[in-house]
């Protein structure tokens, strides 16, 4: 008694056809318990009747109209599965054409921002030159502060239209095989000028040789942008030092970026990968934003590993990537 | 004119970007030619034969993949920089299926390193 109470409870018929959005007489596993309960009837039925019929043709009949029977029940219950099934599928394509709209909002609103925000930097940086020195001390500086809010704006339009490609329903990685010595060269290259800006030095070891590596160029440039971008962030301030080493092992490449800065908080450490995590009042950390989760993601998306640990002076970052992409 | 200048042709519907961008390659003496939409862009390439198209994607009438699409179908392969701002994956894919020379994300780059790659380019 106490076991049938058990597999009653187990079953929570209404709770789980209410999950699947269905109702009683639609529900497979509600219909499946009255199959059984049909079952065991017809067979106790018919044990009885042939006990007190031995008439072969009233065996027959009734086997067989106990067939039809089942075959209908049967069928019900496929039709209950497909019912569920091309409702469920609905939902999905309904919640995929949500996400599809949402994206290309947000491409088209991300793309008319930063189109502003240029704007807005190559006028500055044109105005600089012929205006900067005529300006009193107080103007240079919030000539600085506008230099550097457009440049944070520029930075999180990047961040925003970075997850959301991530977070996008259709990733395609164009993988192209590619030196990744080099690579990582042109990527400091480029962002010379940010780190400058910035007060970073940064000093780059690679090895004297590194195999290639099959990986979709566009991504990884995302990655290590946004790791170079948060190291320089963190560095030491005024002035402060980023290292990046390359190594590998006969199947990876490990790329290690270093910064000088003050250690990572303590809490802020076990949610750094978390996307703009808050604490238990809900207030963010500083720092503790897009960039991280970034680059969590897109090393999750070429199936490598990424880990860190932060004291005084020194936080390292280590991405593990395989050199062949993994299926 | 100086018959080593070089024609730079800008393809861009933005006006102001247009605008800095035509200075700043007038100031590092390229001849610079605007257009701001692909119909007009094709038209320039036609009448100015440039050395190097600067070309955005989002355009209204033909955006800049379809304009290098119908270059390349005519035989034109005038070399091609697209110059445009976070735009989808799929755009950055077509324009680089496209043999677009290089792609650059405005907001990434100062106006003097936007010059001082297409002097890399055309070698100057």
């Amino acid at each position: 008694m106490f076991k049938t109470k058990n597999i009653f409870n187990e079953l929570k018929l209404g709770e789980k056809c209410r999950e699947l959005g269905v109702d009683l007489w639609s529900c497979p596993r509600f219909i499946f318990v009255i199959m059984g309960a049909v079952i065991i009837t017809a067979i106790v039925v018919t044990y009885v009747v042939g006990q007190h019929y031995v008439s072969p043709d009233a065996i027959i009949l009734l086997v067989s109209l106990l067939t039809v029977f089942l075959l209908v029940v049967g069928q019900t219950i496929v039709s209950a599965f497909e019912r569920v099934v091309v409702g469920r599928n609905r939902e999905i394509a309904h919640v995929k054409e949500i996400i599809e709209l949402r994206d290309q909002f947000v491409y088209i609103a991300i793309h008319d921002l930063a189109s502003a925000a240029t704007a807005m930097k190559w006028g500055m940086r044109t105005l600089e030159p012929k205006i900067y020195s005529h300006l009193p001390p107080a103007e240079k500086e919030l000539f600085a502060h506008l230099r550097l809010r457009n440049e944070r704006l520029i930075g999180l339009s990047r961040q925003i239209l970075n997850i959301t490609k991530l977070e996008s329903v259709n990733i395609i990685l164009r993988n192209e095989t590619i030196d990744p010595i080099a690579f990582i060269s042109g990527e400091l290259a480029s962002a010379g000028r940010n780190f400058t800006s910035k007060g970073v030095s940064v000093i780059y070891n690679p090895p004297s040789e590194c195999p290639l590596i099959e990986i979709d160029p566009k991504y990884f440039t995302d990655l290590l942008r946004t790791l170079l971008n948060e190291a320089s962030d963190h560095a030491a301030k005024p002035t402060g030092t980023v290292h990046i080493f390359l190594s590998h092992t006969t199947d990876t490449i490990s790329i290690t970026i270093e910064n000088d800065g003050p250690a990572l908080d303590p809490l802020a450490q076990q949610h750094i990968f978390e996307k703009l995590w808050k604490d238990e009042n809900g207030s963010r950390i500083e720092g503790l934003g897009f960039g991280f989760y970034i680059a969590k993601k897109i090393t999750d998306l070429f199936k490598g590993k990424i880990s860190f640990t932060s004291i005084p002076d020194h936080t390292v970052f280590v991405i593990t990537l395989p050199l062949h992409p993994i299926q | 004119m100086n018959e080593n200048q070089k024609t730079i042709l800008i393809v861009e519907n933005d006006t102001i970007l247009s605008s800095m961008l035509m200075n700043a390659l007038t100031l590092a003496e390229f001849r610079v030619v605007q257009a701001f939409n692909g119909v007009e862009g094709i038209d320039a390439v036609h009448t100015y034969k440039p050395d190097l198209m600067l070309l955005d994607i989002d355009m209204p009438e033909m955006n800049g993949i379809v304009m290098l699409q119908k270059l390349h179908e005519e035989g034109n392969h005038t070399p091609a920089i697209i110059l445009t701002n976070m735009n989808t994956p799929e755009q950055v894919a077509n324009a680089t299926e496209e043999g677009a020379y290089e792609y650059l994300v405005k907001a990434d780059w100062e106006l003097d390193q936007i010059v001082e790659q297409i002097k890399s380019k055309l070698k100057v």
